[in-house]
This record gives C-alpha cells, sequence and structure tokens, in this order.
C-alpha cells in the first residue's frame, strides 16, 4: 500500500441503504493527519467522483440523511427527513462511486484547519478516490477552488466542477468580511453576536431543517484559519491556470451566495479559456436564486442543480 | 372564441397604456414639475422632465439617464415610484430626460420617401451618440440655467454606460456620478448569451427594433401570463406587478438598427468600445477621476455583479464606491434590474444611499 494513500481499510461493514452502501474509511494526509473518507457505493459504479465540502463544514452538507455511524439506522430518524436528497446518495443512486471527504479540523478527520494542510488532504484524497484511474471532483466552496487549482498539478483529475468556489477577493467589503472582522473561530451553529449565518449561507432558499441542522451541527472554522481567510479576502492569490486546461472546469455560480460573492466565483470562468458556467438561478431556468448552502442543500436543488451536475459528470468523465 | 380574445387583447393593449400616459400624483409639496424641451446640435428635439424644490438645497443639478428600450417615466412612473420626485423633495434640482427616440423625444419615423426624412429624422443614432450628442445638450442646459459649473448624473444601466462614454469623450463636466446596474462585460455567461447569439445575426439586420408596440400588447396579460423575460429584468419579489404594467404600459421603447448593431458588437466581441473602434470605452475607465457610486443589483440578471463590477474596480479614482444592492448591504431585498428605481422599497432603502453619496460630495 502505497505511503500516503489508504490506510485503514473499511472500518466497518457497508450500510445498505436501498441499492446503496456507505462505508468508512481512513486516509493518511500524508503529515500524519488522519482523514475521514466516506464512500457511496450503487451496485454498479461506472465512474469516481470526490466530492469536497466548503472546509469546516462535515459530509452531512452532502447527505443530510446519512448515518453518522456505519451500520447505524440513520441519523436523524425518518420524521426529519429531508425532502432533498443529498448529492452524495443522490450520485450513487445514478452510477457514481462517490467519495466523500471531511477535511482536516473537521468531523472526524483529525488535525488543525489550515489552507496549506488542506492541500495535502486534497491530494491524498485525489489519489485514493482514483483507485488507479481518474476521479471528477465536485468541490463546494473553497473546496472548489483548492481543486481548479489541481489545474496542472498532473494529478488524476478528470474534471472538476466547483459550486460556488471564489477565484477573487470581493469587490467591496462583503458579508463574510464584515463576520470575520471580529476575529476568532466562527461556529456556524452558535455564530458570534452580529454574524447572521442565514444571510451568509442560506439566503432565500428553502431548506429543510433537518438539512439544515445537520449540516450546520458541526459546521466551524477555527480561530486560526478564519484568519487565514481574513488575510485572504485583503489580498487574494488568483491561482494561474493552464491553457489548454489539463481537464474540463465548471464554475457553478449562486447569485444569492453571501459568503463569497458571486462576483469572486464568477472569477473562475475568467480564469482560463474553456471554464464553463452555470448560473444557478432564473437567469439559467431554475425557480429561485440559490445561495451558498442552498447549492448543495436546498429543496429544489436535487430538480434544479443535482440532474445538471450529474449529467455534466458524465460527459466530462467520457465514455462510461 | 380565440379570435376574440385575441381582438380584446388587441383593443385593450392599444387602450390600456393611455391609462398611464401622464405620471399619477401630485409632484409633491414645494416641488415644481417642468417639462422642457432641449434641441440637440444635430436638431433633435429631447424631452426633459425637471423636478425641482423652489430653492434647491445643492449647488449641483443631477442630470438622471434611463436604460436601453426605456425612457425617463422609468423614474417617474407615479407618486410612488418617482424618483425624481423623491430627490426634489430633499432639495435637489432633478432633470431626466428621454434620450432621442423615446418617451416624449423625437421619435425617429421609418422612411417610406426620401422627402419624409428631409423633415424628420431617420433611424440613424447608435449608443456614441447618446454620449456625443444627447447628453451634452442636456447637461448645457442645465447649465445656462442653474449656472452651476458642473452636473452630478445618476445613470440606470445604459445611461451608467453613456456616462462612462461621455467622460471618456470629455463631452461633460461630472461633480458626482451614481452608476446603478451598468454593465461593462457583456458576456454574463447565462443562458442571454444563447439567447442574444441566436437573436442578434437577425435583428440587426432591421433599421429598427420594434419593442414599444408588442409591449402594449403584451400590457393587459402582464399580470396573469409572466413573459419568461420577467427573471432577467426583475426580482418579482421585490416589484409590484402592478407597477410592472404600468411601466410596460410606458416606460418601453423601439431601438434604432444602430444601436442595436453597437451592442451586438459590444456582446459578440465582450468589449465597450465606440462603434468606430477609435475609443475604447472600458480601457479609459481607468484615466476617469469622477467621485463615482457603482451599484449592481445583488440578484440583476441582466447586469449581474460581475459584469458591473470591472468598472469600479477599473476606475480610475479613489474616491469610488461599491453598493451591492441585497439584504447583506443592509437592504431590504436582493434587488434585480428594473427594481432599482420600480421596486417597492427602493425609496425607503436605495435611494437613501444614493442621495447620501451626492449629498456627501456637496459638502
Amino acid at each position: 500500500m502505497k505511503r500516503g494513500l489508504f490506510m485503514v481499510a473499511a472500518l466497518a461493514p457497508a450500510l445498505a441503504l436501498a441499492e446503496l452502501s456507505v462505508a468508512h474509511r481512513r486516509l493518511d494526509a500524508g503529515d500524519g493527519t488522519p482523514l475521514a473518507v466516506y464512500r457511496y457505493l450503487d451496485r454498479e459504479p461506472r465512474l469516481r467522483v470526490l466530492l469536497l465540502p466548503e472546509p469546516g463544514f462535515p459530509r452531512a452538507c452532502f447527505d443530510p440523511d446519512g448515518t453518522e455511524e456505519p451500520g447505524s439506522a440513520g441519523r436523524r430518524g425518518e420524521a426529519q427527513r429531508s425532502p432533498a436528497q443529498g448529492l452524495a446518495p443522490y450520485l450513487a443512486a445514478r452510477g457514481f462511486e462517490v467519495y466523500v471527504l471531511e477535511w482536516r479540523g473537521t468531523g472526524r478527520s483529525g488535525g488543525r484547519m489550515s489552507l496549506a494542510g488542506f492541500e495535502r488532504d486534497l491530494r491524498a484524497a485525489v489519489r485514493l478516490a482514483a483507485g488507479g484511474g481518474k476521479v471528477a471532483i465536485v468541490g463546494w466552496g473553497l473546496a472548489g477552488t483548492l481543486a481548479a487549482s489541481l489545474e496542472g498539478s498532473g494529478l488524476p483529475v478528470r474534471a472538476v466542477a466547483a459550486l460556488g468556489s471564489p477565484f477573487d477577493a470581493p469587490t467591496g467589503e462583503g458579508a463574510l468580511g464584515r463576520a470575520l472582522e471580529k476575529g476568532g473561530a466562527l461556529d456556524f451553529d452558535d455564530p458570534p453576536r452580529g454574524v447572521d449565518v442565514k444571510l451568509l449561507l442560506t439566503h432565500g432558499n428553502a431548506i429543510a431543517e433537518g438539512a439544515l441542522a445537520a449540516c450546520l451541527d458541526h459546521a466551524r472554522w477555527s480561530a486560526s484559519y478564519a484568519a487565514e481567510l481574513r488575510a485572504r479576502l485583503a489580498a487574494w492569490p488568483r491561482p494561474k491556470l493552464p491553457e489548454p486546461l489539463a481537464f474540463p472546469l465548471l464554475a457553478v455560480i449562486a447569485p444569492r451566495d453571501n459568503l463569497w460573492e458571486s462576483e469572486q466565483t464568477f472569477a473562475l470562468h475568467d480564469a482560463a479559456h474553456g471554464v464553463q458556467l452555470r448560473v444557478a438561478g432564473r437567469a439559467d431556468g431554475d425557480g429561485e436564486e440559490y445561495s451558498h448552502l442552498g447549492l448543495v442543500a436546498a429543496d429544489a436543488a436535487p430538480g434544479d442543480l443535482f440532474g445538471f451536475l450529474a449529467a455534466w459528470l458524465r460527459d466530462a468523465g467520457g465514455a462510461l | 372564441m380565440r379570435r376574440g380574445a385575441l381582438a380584446a387583447v388587441f383593443l385593450a393593449g392599444c387602450f390600456v397604456p393611455k391609462m398611464y400616459a401622464r405620471p399619477r400624483g401630485d409632484p409633491g409639496a414645494h416641488v415644481v414639475r417642468e417639462d422642457r424641451a432641449v434641441v440637440t446640435p444635430d436638431g433633435w428635439r429631447l424631452a426633459v422632465v425637471r423636478y425641482h424644490p423652489e430653492r434647491p438645497a445643492h449647488r449641483h443639478p443631477v442630470l438622471v439617464v434611463h436604460g436601453i428600450v426605456t425612457n425617463a417615466r422609468y423614474f417617474d412612473l407615479d407618486a410612488k415610484h418617482s424618483f425624481l420626485r423623491w430627490m426634489a423633495a430633499r432639495g435637489w434640482d432633478v432633470w431626466a430626460v428621454s434620450l432621442r427616440g423615446t418617451g416624449e423625444s423625437e421619435h425617429a419615423r421609418e422612411a417610406s420617401g426620401p422627402d419624409e426624412l428631409k423633415h424628420g429624422h431617420g433611424w440613424d443614432y447608435d449608443f456614441d451618440t447618446f454620449a456625443k450628442l444627447d447628453v451634452p445638450a442636456v447637461a448645457k442646459e442645465m447649465l445656462a440655467v442653474t449656472g452651476a459649473d458642473s452636473v452630478d448624473y445618476v445613470g440606470h444601466s445604459m445611461g451608467g454606460l453613456v456616462l462612462y462614454a461621455a467622460l471618456a469623450r470629455r463631452t461633460l463636466a461630472v461633480h458626482a456620478a451614481v452608476a446603478c446596474g451598468s454593465p461593462v462585460r457583456f458576456r454574463w455567461g447565462t443562458r442571454l448569451d444563447t439567447l442574444l447569439a441566436d437573436a442578434l445575426p437577425v435583428v440587426t439586420r432591421l433599421s429598427s427594433l420594434p419593442v414599444r408596440s408588442p409591449s402594449s400588447l403584451y400590457v393587459p396579460i402582464t399580470l396573469r401570463l409572466p413573459s419568461p423575460l420577467d427573471p432577467l429584468l426583475m426580482n418579482p419579489d421585490n416589484v409590484d406587478p402592478e407597477s410592472y404594467r404600468a411601466f410596460v404600459a410606458v416606460g418601453v421603447d423601439d431601438l434604432s438598427g444602430p444601436l442595436v448593431r453597437q451592442f451586438a458588437r459590444f456582446v459578440r466581441d465582450d468589449d465597450f468600445v465606440s462603434d468606430d473602434g477609435a475609443l475604447d470605452y472600458r480601457a479609459a475607465l481607468a484615466r476617469l477621476s469622477t467621485p463615482l457610486l457603482v451599484v449592481a443589483g445583488k440578484v440583476d440578471n441582466l447586469a449581474p455583479p460581475w459584469a458591473v463590477a470591472p468598472a469600479y474596480r477599473d476606475w480610475g479614482t479613489k474616491d469610488k464606491q461599491w453598493l451591492l444592492a441585497g439584504e447583506e448591504s443592509g437592504l431590504s431585498a436582493d434587488y434585480g434590474h428594473l427594481d432599482m428605481f420600480l421596486g417597492e422599497k427602493a425609496s425607503k432603502d436605495l435611494w437613501p444611499r444614493i442621495e447620501k453619496f451626492l449629498a456627501d460630495h456637496e459638502r
């Protein structure tokens, strides 16, 4: 087994959810940091995809009804199940072999949150999920920024879809800038006074209470990571992408994103020729203008966005 | 039956717009309304509506310029939806022009023979014409009447672009300016790109693009049958349907062929240059030093923030401000394109920001 790759095999037998099974794996980031990776497997998986949450946010954002402990009967029970199916089971049910990473310092992963550390996490997770072939990546928020920056890295990436992923500083101060102004950690479940999490994350979108709680319960930015972000807002290092692109890139923009402003996320489209764009909003035929969390958890997201993403991943993945 | 319904819609389309022909409501206490005419150097008569208090409280009169396809009624629909009267009630001397071919200004006529054009004007004007001739003519009149040395400027959509072009051409002396929903990039990356790519080869062949008459026919059914264009034009949660209907009835105008063709080139090449290619308006932004407030609607699908922001970023002075018109900035709603001056609460939250910027620069 290669160093820095898959360390421990599945801890528990896969849990059967209809045709779906979920397994929890542990992975070494390469610097000794243990990472949690979840694998969602359909009976006939054909294309591998790695889902990357916004750093600091748990896997539950991609699977609000999922099990915290593989083998248990479901975390929140049927009564609180979201009408919106999470992106992870959605894709798995459509023939993808889905891997979800929890970044260092989040959920069941160890270590401390840092941008440099996330880059290590990403490389390790890509190698694991690629399984000797190539893997497509869906990165939400800053995770998409990190994933898009793998262009030219030589890693086995088939395509990257970046959902609400910033590639530039905000034009003005922005809601996030104000939220980070006071310094300290940002606990999204119990925010500091004056920080409106709803405005930052879910503004304008209907999101089932259970899905929202599952995603925000353990969502947290440490003080040191928040400080890194604050510095980045002031002087944003725009990654240089190669031309032509080594793999297809898709930027999905949420007009009501108040975490990463739409002009920040549009900047990925500008970063190189051939970056495809999808506006998650009425301009592109959706029923509502999407927020940051709405991209992955809004009640309407499966109908508006998940199907589009699945199709894009299939096209970008070539013949299955 | 179907024929009868169509006839009813047609008749309603002919008459309903007349219900909104004049702005409703009084100008407001201590506010005077004047309807003026300004003649451009090439002989076009432009209609200008001026609202002012008996004694203006500010040194600079405000020139207000509308966007493409619209006219000055956009800023003066009725007493509640009138940026002009709202500003005048706060001591400003406000002038709103209907650019040539729109509103109460002189319209082009189809040339049925050579004689007709001798006595009227054709569809031979484009975007540059507004910046070269129309807006400077109105500003000149404003300075002559008020004795001011420069004007303040508020432009919506294309009205902001006219500001950028006129400043680049040095045809206008502006003290402080506000550009609302004015994109300086023309590829939005949305379905609109495809729509325009399909439509432009057809419409650019026309001498003019009729918009007013089809819109009139649409007026009676606006409330029952939302147009697929509506989500591009506004945030439906932020605009009263009746106000929108009134706007469609009186605020929409035809486009000249050259104007359509120049915008088609903006879109095709994703640039912002004069028709002859000699002046790159976008590049000129970095050389402009007028104090500027740039307003982008948070959910503006016609001028999304990423298409508006480069004007702010490139603007050549530090005396500039950026306002993302949405709840995150403390406003009551996320603003779409038309909402900025038709929105139900615009007078409570957005207009005060505009007014404050201008007032701060009066000191």
